[in-house]
């Protein structure tokens, strides 16, 4: 088994920049493994990954009443 | 209240969307009308199966983004400054990189989306953007359009494209807790 690279580990600003941009198109198999792994540890990140699910859910509803 | 009636009480709010992606009073005024005209030409096509606003609101998505497509060069958006760029990554986070305000869960997502009140919010968030963010974010997550076209049609570089909507993102992120999330639980 393959211990992470230290530079594996990501802080929370780099993770939401990496929340922001998977929402965009598809992240590149290093950025997607780094963010993962910081998911797997934050749970404050993990409450953004859901805000930005929300609020994306939200704008695609709005002028449909 | 016939079909008439009916879309002219749309008129305004279909212009505010408009107006908010062409930054273009006449332009948007063109496109309103545009839909307007058309539902009262072809009523018929409007079926019931969705409120006359969303039906209105989807053919106006399409005209807009044909405008954005044919004159999106003159409907010009500044990019940003890279110094502003890095300070507002910096504002949101502690010099170790961790959230200054750690950001809590959302309780009861599913049930603010049912809520008028709730959309009035998120207006009033989105409208709180600076201009540009707002209509960058607006062309990605309301007309849905790629990332790639966006940049391109405004010719701005992806990069600059990604940072102003992570900040858009960001700040509503925040103004939806304050203004809602926060009371809710």
């Amino acid at each position: 088994m393959n211990e992470p690279a230290e530079d594996d580990d990501i802080d929370c600003r780099a993770a939401s920049r990496l929340l922001s941009a998977a929402q965009d198109a598809p992240l590149p198999p290093d950025d997607e493994r780094r963010l993962v792994l910081h998911l797997g540890i934050c749970s404050m990140c993990r409450h953004v990954q859901g805000q930005l699910g929300v609020l994306r859910d939200a704008v695609r509803q709005i002028g449909k009443s | 209240m016939d079909i008439a009636a009916e879309l002219s009480n749309l008129h305004q709010p279909l212009l505010r969307f408009a107006q908010l992606q062409l930054r273009h009073d006449s332009l948007a005024e063109d496109v309103v009308s545009e839909t307007l005209l058309a539902i009262l030409e072809t009523p018929e096509r409007f079926e019931g199966r969705s409120s006359l606003k969303t039906y209105a609101t989807g053919i106006l998505k399409f005209k807009i983004i044909d405008v954005l497509r044919r004159r999106g060069r003159e409907i010009h958006v500044e990019p940003l400054a890279e110094q502003s760029v890095d300070d507002a990554l910096d504002a949101l986070f502690a010099a170790d990189g961790h959230w200054r305000e750690a950001p809590p869960a959302w309780q009861h997502p599913e049930r603010a989306l049912e809520q008028a009140q709730f959309f009035d919010t998120l207006q009033l968030c989105i409208d709180n953007l600076p201009p540009k963010l707002a209509r960058i974010f607006m062309m990605r997550e309301w007309l849905e359009l790629e990332i790639d076209g966006i940049c391109g049609e405004l010719q701005i570089t992806s990069n600059n494209c990604s940072v102003m909507l992570y900040r858009a993102r960001m700040q509503l992120r925040e103004c939806l807790q304050l203004r809602w999330f926060k009371d809710q639980a």
